[in-house]
Formats: structure tokens, C-alpha cells, sequence
């Protein structure tokens, strides 16, 4: 009895250990990671607004502020990427830490465009019907 | 309170001992590939590659 609680002890030490020692992923690997979800999102509010726009669904003063919100973010993640890729693959820590400062620059630009760009799709009515679009 | 006699311990350690060593080695090894992952060629090349199409995936605007 004695025994086999030290047993499931051990086990569940053990466990945890393996656990954390497992459970670290780099921070390149979450970067990019949180980089693509960023894409996807972007993306997904082109694919719906483009089509809104083209058929006339949405008015044409509110295409051009979406259009314009969309293109500024865009921009922005795709230097952000730039900046990434060259961090990850940089071995000397100044261009690592130079790259780093631009990304982060860069990801401040998408946070300043990206609530204001889903504030308008939602208000628009984009973001719902991207939701529908995604369910049938 | 339950009595620990010296046979009790004497199992307690004989079991002990081998299972840590071996969680131990486990351990380190898995350690050691994560390292050797994290700064592999391989893998910079997979997530430069997945930077690259994430922005290939989001379109330009155009009228």
C-alpha cells in the first residue's frame, strides 16, 4: 500500500517534469504562431469585404475607409514579417535585437489599425457575414 | 500514524531508485532535442517558410 502510493507520487512528479520540460516552446515558434493567427484574421475581413464592396453592399465612402484601414494594416504585418524572418534567422544578437525593435514596431501599427479596422467591419455588418460565410 | 519498518524501506528505495535515474535520463534527452530543435537549420527554414505564407496569404487590395 505503502508502496504504491510512493509509486503514484513518483509517477505524478514525474509527469509534471516531463511536462515542463516538454511544454516549452520556443519563442520563435509562438511568435510565428500568433503571427499567422494575425494573418488569418486580416484575411478573413478581406474575403468577405472585397466581394461586399464589388457588389455594392457596402457604400463606397465606407469601401474606401475600409480599404484604406485594411491596406495600413497589411502593410504593417508584412514588414512585422520581414523584421521576423530576419530575427530568426539572424545568429548575431544585434540584428536579432534591431529586427525584434522593428517588429514590435510594426505590431504597435497593427494594434493601432486592427480594432479600428473590426470596429468597421462590425459596424458594416462584415464581420457577420463572414461568420455565416464560415458556417455554411 | 502508520510504522515504516527498515524491510519497508529498503523496497521503498529499491523501487525508487531505478525509476528517478531512468525519469532522469528521459528528461535530459528530452531537453537536449527541444535545444537542439529550437536552433536547428530545419526549423528556422520551416518557420521562415510559414512567416512567408501567412504573408503570400493575405491579398492586396485592389480596385
Amino acid at each position: 500500500m505503502k508502496i504504491n502510493s510512493l509509486l503514484i507520487l513518483l509517477i505524478l512528479l514525474c509527469s509534471l517534469v516531463i511536462g515542463c520540460a516538454t511544454g516549452k516552446a520556443s519563442w520563435k515558434q509562438e511568435t510565428v504562431t500568433s503571427y499567422e493567427s494575425t494573418s488569418i484574421v486580416l484575411t478573413g475581413i478581406y474575403n468577405t469585404a472585397k466581394p461586399m464592396c464589388d457588389a455594392g453592399q457596402i457604400s463606397k465612402e465606407n469601401c474606401e475607409k475600409i480599404k484604406s484601414l485594411y491596406t495600413k494594416t497589411r502593410s504593417a504585418i508584412i514588414t512585422a514579417g520581414d523584421a521576423l524572418k530576419i530575427a530568426i534567422n539572424s545568429e548575431d544578437i544585434f540584428t536579432q535585437n534591431a529586427s525584434m525593435e522593428l517588429f514590435q514596431r510594426s505590431l504597435m501599427d497593427v494594434a493601432k489599425f486592427m480594432p479600428e479596422l473590426m470596429r468597421l467591419a462590425n459596424n458594416l455588418g462584415i464581420v457577420k457575414k463572414e461568420v455565416a460565410n464560415a458556417e455554411n | 500514524m502508520p510504522k515504516i519498518n527498515a524491510e519497508d524501506v529498503v523496497k521503498i528505495v529499491e523501487i525508487a531508485v531505478p525509476v528517478i535515474g531512468a525519469l532522469s535520463k528521459i528528461v535530459s534527452e528530452v531537453k537536449r532535442q527541444i535545444e537542439n530543435a529550437e536552433g536547428s537549420p530545419e526549423d528556422k527554414e520551416s518557420l521562415i517558410k510559414r512567416i512567408e505564407e501567412a504573408q503570400a496569404s493575405i491579398p492586396a487590395w485592389e480596385n
